[in-house]
């Protein structure tokens, strides 16, 4: 007799604690799951809003010192139009760059007339832009929420801004309002915007001042051929840090001196909302995992000490110690096979419906909503298997090795 | 070898005593005991209710571990091996037959016969075809795959019998194993075993209240409180 065989029957003779046992491991798991799926989709939803809507690509290259001084001197920190060239030459060369495209960040006054605010303003290459925003987010492209300018001659005058500066100002799509700013040399410049899309940024930091220029529109205001940062995206984010060394060292080699930063250390949110989310998460698992341990320990130890005298026979037929323990691990490992296995097409189940629904929520951190839903990733549900997979062979080896390891005449003489 | 019966023995007690904690007693349930067992013995042992037989047969079968004296099985001292050997030993060497049975409720009873081979790590074929043939010989052919449950009280223990029987044993013990049965099913199981023991040369002790059994038993062994006063109508030595 096979000890799986015999653990099978066994599972199915005690129905009812087999049963609660399952239900257990099954709720956890899908509960575990479920919270995991959510956290991951927001996750990625929060990485589509920081490298897509917020425009930082995966990596940002700057002259060396930009990132701490550029806004005291933002001269002493463009690059002009020949360094610039090379640079971008140089990136494109590297077979893992997608897209490297020059930016330009200016601020000043917006104005309607009659009522003026501060904006913030990032001159964007549209055509690069277009191509940007189709950026894939973990295998997936996700360009909801995600703007960009038109492109053309004749339409560098045209903007976007954010939603909460379009309803301060009082403009929507069509409409024209004044950017005021600065030359490099501290000039004053103004231009008259169209404004071709009114779109939300994503973060309530930004959402009420943020303006999207044409790049070229951008340098004329500065007065600049140059550009102060480069972004880039790339084929396998997830070799970012490789690559950007690998970068940097090549633009050092060509004579310049760069910095470059990834779009997580640039973000100015998702590192703290998912750190936020992970603990919650962390300890929302921890929590289940103890409740289903807690809880297979407790039907475990009712099976075992029910069936102490038919341990005393087995181990008066011959079955030595540690079969005893390894039959009753089996039976836990079968009971967590089937509450995870029945949870897998409940939470697809779960995860379909959520799609149907379209229930979104807004983040704590950011402005515009994230569609609820179980994005859920093979790795993760395997952790979770093994981790409730451990908990019930753990709760079998410790409540068997006791009545296993007790004298087999104490065992035969147990009540049952 | 025992020069008087030219028989091997099989097991031999020498000086055992054991003695258990009951609340704030101490209950000497094995005074001194010394008895030897000789191949195709059958012996059955009878005593009052905490005369110690059953303590008697749990040394015997290596479930239990004396406080002092030694048990000998071929010329060793099994109560001193380490669990792992004992149990080894005992599912090669010991079959036991259990009052209530106890079978395993989840196994056919081909299985249940078939389970102490497996154990062993006979071959799947080789272990089916021994169940069978000793389930043949206790009269259970037609019950291969009938579960426990699906048996009567004199079906279960001759399972229990051919489960004590499919490893070829040198010993036999059952702890009283009519006691769960009418009288009429009793003296059939009693009957079975008397004829294995005839057949077989297997060696057999066990334990009975019932003097109906004793009275056709010719080996019969005495106990009142811990102590061996008569076996086969003799006086003990130790009494």
């Amino acid at each position: 007799m096979h000890y799986l065989k015999f653990a099978f029957r066994n599972i199915f003779r005690y129905r009812t604690r087999s049963l609660v046992t399952i239900a257990v491991i099954f709720l956890g798991f899908t509960a575990v799951s479920a919270v995991g799926g959510m956290v991951n989709n927001i996750f990625s939803q929060l990485k589509a809003q920081a490298v897509v809507i917020e425009k930082l690509g995966h990596l940002t290259f700057a002259k060396e010192g930009f990132f701490l001084n550029g806004k005291m001197d933002p001269e002493a920190y463009i690059w002009n139009g020949k360094e610039l060239k090379d640079i971008i030459d140089i990136i494109r060369q590297d077979s893992e760059v997608v897209l490297a495209t020059p930016r330009l960040k200016l601020f000043g006054v917006a104005s309607n007339g009659k009522a003026s605010s501060i904006f913030l303003s990032e001159g964007i290459v549209p055509v690069d832009d277009a191509q940007l925003i189709t950026t894939p987010i973990d295998g997936k492209m996700n360009t909801i929420g995600a703007v960009t300018l038109p492109q053309g001659e004749n339409r560098q005058y045209e903007v976007a801004i954010g939603s909460e500066l379009s309803a301060m100002l009082g403009v929507g799509e069509e409409q024209y309002f004044t950017l005021l700013t600065n030359t490099l040399d501290g000039m004053a410049n103004a231009f008259d915007a169209k404004v071709a899309h009114v779109y939300n940024t994503g973060n309530p930091a930004t959402n009420d001042k943020y303006v999207l220029i044409n790049f070229s529109l951008a340098q004329q205001l500065y007065d600049t051929n140059g550009a102060e940062r480069i972004v880039v995206t790339l084929k396998n984010p997830e070799r970012i840090e490789e690559i950007k060394n690998r970068l940097l060292q090549s633009i050092s080699q060509a004579g310049y001196n760069a910095e470059a930063y990834t779009w997580k250390e640039l973000s100015l949110f998702y590192e703290k909302v998912t750190a936020m989310f992970s603990v919650i998460f962390g300890v929302l698992t921890i929590i289940i995992s103890i409740v289903v341990l807690l809880v297979t320990l407790n039907t475990m130890l009712m099976a075992v000490t029910e069936r102490t005298r038919e341990i005393g026979t087995l181990r008066s037929l011959g079955m030595q110690q540690g079969n005893v323990i390894r039959l009753f691990c089996f039976e836990g490992l079968i009971m967590a096979f089937a509450g995870c296995l029945i949870a897998l097409p409940v939470l697809f189940g779960i995860s379909e419906i959520l799609e149907m629904l379209k229930v979104s929520f807004i983040p704590p951190v950011a402005s515009s909503p994230v569609p609820i839903l179980l994005k859920l990733s093979p790795e993760k549900l395997l952790i979770v298997f093994v981790l409730f997979t451990a908990a019930a062979v753990i709760s079998s080896y410790l409540t068997s090795r006791k009545i296993a390891k007790q004298k087999v005449v104490d065992s035969l003489a147990h009540a049952n | 070898m025992n020069t008087s019966t030219n028989k091997p023995i099989v097991v031999s007690l020498q000086k055992v005593t054991k003695s258990y904690e009951l609340g704030t007693q101490r209950i000497s349930a094995l005074n001194d005991i010394s008895f030897e067992i000789y191949k195709g013995d059958f012996i059955a042992l009878s005593g009052p209710s905490g005369s110690g037989k059953s303590t008697l047969l749990n040394m015997v079968t290596l479930l239990d571990t004396p406080d002092s004296g030694r048990i000998i099985f071929a010329g060793k001292d099994a109560s001193t091996l380490p669990d792992k050997k004992i149990t080894t030993f005992r599912s090669k060497e010991i079959g036991i037959v259990f009052q209530n049975y106890n079978l395993i409720p989840v196994l056919s009873a081909v299985e249940n016969v078939a389970f102490p081979l497996q154990l062993q790590g006979i071959s799947q074929a080789d272990v089916l075809r021994r169940a069978k043939q000793i389930l043949d010989r206790v009269g259970l052919a037609s019950h291969y795959n009938h579960r426990p449950s699906e048996l009567s009280g004199g079906q279960r223990q001759r399972v229990a019998i051919a489960r004590a029987l499919v490893t070829e044993p040198e010993l036999i013990v059952a702890d009283e194993p009519t006691a769960a049965l009418d009288s009429k099913t009793g003296m059939e199981v009693i009957t079975l075993m008397q004829e294995l023991n005839v057949s077989a040369n297997t060696t057999f002790l066990f334990s009975t209240h019932d003097p109906r059994i004793t009275s056709i038993v010719s080996n019969v062994v005495k106990m009142v409180d811990g102590t061996i006063i008569t076996r086969n109508g003799t006086q003990s030595e130790e009494k």
